[in-house]
């Protein structure tokens, strides 16, 4: 080493021209598979399908790009008709796949709604894999054909009824989404759910709230009682197969499952562990809802609800959540304490307000109070945590049945 | 005429033209980029084999990762809510967005791979001592600096790797005694992983670990130089039996005379000569340039190969199974995973042992080392020094064990953190249709 014949500079120079070269080959390597993205390749198809099948015209207006539908109130990027090139072209809806024209979706549009809300998978995606959520690390595949297949449903859209409901999940019988359609008659025929579950602020509070249960994660799923039965009948080890299986038998999932055994079809099964997969959590945009029923979706939130409501409203359901309609009714007779029909005629209005807001106090010092209190086998009426404002609409609640009266 | 063409192009392609020797020499000095290296460098030094080039490697990787992340710069953006959305994005419709991604995360990857193995380098030929003690020391500094550069840029992608490695060093920072919860609340912007975590990771990663490497990678060359250059000098200078001049009693050594005989710059300027050694420029010039090539191509190749993974979107409430720490952390989290001792219904966690105790007590061991080292003379600059056999084999031993266990971490632990053989095949997680 110490010696200069080992040395020898035009070796470390052939080296340098050489990793020069290696370096020039790799940027081109580069270069090359950046201008050759799969895209691309649908497109130059596309072009020539449009030359060879429509007009010469048309092909040459076609101008090779990422094609992407943005949609900021959505929070989506739709880049799918990026190879989905004919969707919004209605003489090419006899043209192969992925360039046919999109069936007519009226009132929906694919303009203002995109892709992917409908079908699935991700949409900001450009390789076919990625975008059609066949990827690890990507929740929603597309809900097509292929998954259908691996379910082993026939129909291939029948998936995509979930996705339709996570927007229409207030609307009843719309035509396509016949299995959500079952799936929400066997929640309103038999009208049990509620009784443990709360579903949309409504229910009891013995077992899940089930109203986003679609968001739900697959992590805190209990798969350990159908883990080796979904893998031998090589069904997904997936969200949708747990609440399929747990519909048709809840103790075999769960074994300490309080929910009753119901004998549910096949069919039935898979149309409600649809609708849970379709109850999510979404904010549509005013946009995407006709006007007529703006009005009508009731807000997410259970305390909005209340400054929408009208006054009455709100007092009904004072009425009914603070325990006033355990002891009394309205013109439905005596119960524990009095019935209070004509009530706001019948006593002073300052008085009745002092009675609901601290009938406790008002028990110890009103002389009428009193008389009732013994009256009503000394059953006290307890004072609940109420404002003056809800007190007024409680009484404006009791006063509505006059009017219905009269 | 023909002169005056050389002329014109003589005033085309240099700025300034040395008119005298002086002139000539004073120029290599002034210039930044000439005077970082000798003005000739012994053939030993400059082989391929004695430094293995490690450094020169770990700089060259330095300079991509500011390249490409000054690129990457311009695409993402710091926030909880979009950064996420803009690594998709940039994976997806940037020209050459996702092998920018691709080469920033391999240059970063490999950066802590060369960084530890030019440590390890450096232990083997014992060049850490006397006066090496300090760029010994700044050496560690670097490797702290670039593992915190990774982890740091390992957070701003903010999906699920991200957000649980997080989650996973935030928890693994709180066990330090005494100022554990600060240090960790100081770092994280609060209690709570979030925005304020990102954004500081963020300034963190662009600005204040950059600086601080670049500070100390100046201060690193700049003592190679004062120590009188690599290693294999010392050998060379032992070889050639220099005789030790008599001091003089009427020279200074130093600026003060403080100093008595010649300082190691001077005897190793004079052990050099025509038959051991070559000139700086162009020779080293040229082979550092191949390493900067060779170092390009091969990142630039394994990010054509393979893309930078992204997972799902951060979410708190759903951990991944498993949840791992980066990869030259996973050494720590697999031995709090082992340290973690259950005894009935009490968990005794490992955080402080594996997180805390073993790390620490390597570091403080890396420290010391230089002066609890007995080993004799001769060792400095020798790949394998007899007389270091037993150092050598525990050094050896302990990064033995930090690979297995990343090993472990890396391939063999499955689900819930449990142990799988190569064939064992994992089970199936389950997905949401």
């Amino acid at each position: 080493m110490n010696n200069k014949k080992n040395f020898n500079p035009d070796k470390d120079f052939y080296w340098l021209a050489f990793f020069s070269f290696l370096l020039f080959v790799v940027v081109i390597i580069a270069f090359y598979r950046e201008a050759n993205p799969e895209w691309k390749k649908y497109q130059r198809e596309f072009k020539n399908y449009l030359e060879e099948n429509i007009s010469p015209e048309s092909a040459s207006a076609f101008e090779f790009s990422v094609k992407q539908l943005w949609l900021p109130e959505l929070n989506k990027v739709d880049r799918c008709i990026s190879c989905h090139l004919g969707y919004d072209q209605p003489n090419l809806t006899e043209a192969p796949e992925p360039y046919a024209a999109h069936p007519d979706i009226l009132p929906h549009s694919v303009l203002k709604m995109g892709c992917t809300i409908c079908h699935g998978g991700q949409g900001f995606a450009l390789k076919k894999k990625d975008a059609h959520g066949e990827v690890e690390h990507w929740e929603e595949p597309m809900l097509g054909a292929k998954l259908a297949k691996k379910y082993g449903f026939e129909s291939e859209k029948i998936l995509m009824q979930m996705n339709c409901n996570t927007c229409h999940r207030r609307d009843e019988d719309l035509t396509g989404m016949e299995m959500i359609n079952l799936g929400k008659n066997l929640l309103t025929q038999k009208k049990k759910c509620q009784t443990c579950h709360i579903i949309d602020g409504k229910g009891g509070k013995l077992a899940a709230d089930l109203t986003f249960i679609g968001d739900k994660p697959a992590e805190r799923f209990d798969f350990s009682q159908i883990k080796d039965k979904l893998i031998e009948s090589e069904r997904p080890l997936s969200v949708l197969s747990w609440h399929f299986e747990h519909f048709m038998n809840p103790k075999a999932v769960v074994p300490d499952s309080k929910m009753p055994y119901v004998k549910y079809t096949e069919e039935e099964a898979w149309a409600l562990a649809m609708l849970m997969m379709s109850w999510r959590s979404v904010s549509l945009p005013v946009m995407l809802i006709p006007e007529e029923k703006r009005e009508e979706v009731p807000p997410p939130e259970k305390k909005l609800e209340k400054r929408k409501l009208s006054i009455v409203e709100w007092g009904k359901e004072l009425f009914e959540s603070k325990g006033c309609s355990e002891c009394h009714t309205i013109g439905g007779g005596v119960e524990v304490g009095p019935d209070l029909i004509g009530i706001t005629k019948l006593r002073d209005i300052q008085w009745l307000r002092k009675m609901i807001l601290d009938p406790e106090k008002m028990e110890q010092t009103d002389p009428l109070a009193k008389k009732l209190y013994q009256e009503y086998e000394e059953t006290g009426m307890p004072t609940e945590e109420l404002t003056l404002q809800e007190v007024e609409a409680i009484i404006k609640y009791i006063e509505s049945f006059n009017k219905e009266s009269n | 005429m023909k002169e005056k063409l050389t002329n014109i192009w003589r005033k085309l392609t240099w700025s300034w033209s040395p008119r005298s020797e002086r002139e000539a020499s004073e120029s290599v000095i002034k210039n930044f980029w000439l005077h970082w290296f000798p003005s000739r460098i012994s053939l030993r030094s400059l082989g391929w084999s004695y430094s293995l080039w490690l450094g020169t490697i770990a700089a060259c990787l330095f300079i991509i990762l500011a390249i490409t992340g000054l690129l990457l710069l311009y695409f993402y953006i710091p926030s909880v809510r979009s950064a996420y959305w803009s690594i998709k994005d940039l994976e997806n419709v940037v020209v050459f967005g996702s092998l920018l991604r691709a080469q920033h995360r391999w240059a970063a990857e490999l950066m802590v791979a060369v960084v530890f193995i030019h440590l390890m380098r450096v232990f083997f030929t014992a060049s850490y001592r006397d006066q090496r003690v300090w760029n010994w020391y700044i050496g560690i500094g670097l490797l702290v600096i670039t593992l915190f550069l990774s982890f740091t840029g390992y957070i701003l992608p903010w999906d699920q790797l991200a957000y649980w490695a997080l989650t996973i060093g935030m928890s693994i920072a709180s066990e330090i005694p005494f100022l554990g919860k600060s240090i960790s609340f100081l770092l994280a912007g609060g209690n709570v992983l979030g925005q304020n975590s990102l954004l500081r990771f963020f300034v963190l990663h662009n600005f204040f670990l950059p600086a601080m490497l670049l500070f100390l990678f100046a201060l690193h060359m700049w003592r190679i130089r004062k120590d009188g250059g690599l290693t294999s000098m010392d050998r060379l200078i032992r070889e050639t039996q220099l005789k030790e001049t008599p001091v003089s009693p009427t020279k200074s050594y130093s600026l003060l005379g403080v100093t008595e005989g010649t300082t190691i710059q001077v005897t190793t300027t004079q052990v050099l000569d025509e038959r051991n050694s070559v000139r700086s420029s162009p020779h080293l010039l040229r082979r550092i340039a191949v390493v900067f090539l060779i170092t390009t191509i091969f990142t630039l190749g394994l990010a054509l190969l393979s893309p930078a993974p992204l997972e799902e979107p951060a979410n708190p409430s759903v951990t991944p199974i498993p949840a791992k720490a980066p990869w030259y952390f996973l050494w720590l989290q697999e031995l709090i995973a082992i340290t973690t001792i259950k005894i009935g219904k009490i968990t005794i966690s490992g955080g402080l042992i594996g997180g805390i105790l073993v790390p620490g007590f390597l570091f403080l061991l890396a420290i010391l080392w230089p002066f609890l080292d007995r080993s004799p003379k001769e060792a400095i600059g020798v790949w394998f020094h007899k007389k270091r056999r037993i150092q050598n084999s525990v050094f050896i031993l302990i990064c033995v064990v930090i690979i297995v266990l990343i090993i472990i971490g890396l391939y063999l632990r499955g689900p819930y953190w449990k142990f799988f053989w190569p064939w064992q095949p994992w089970p199936e997680i389950p997905a949401q249709f």
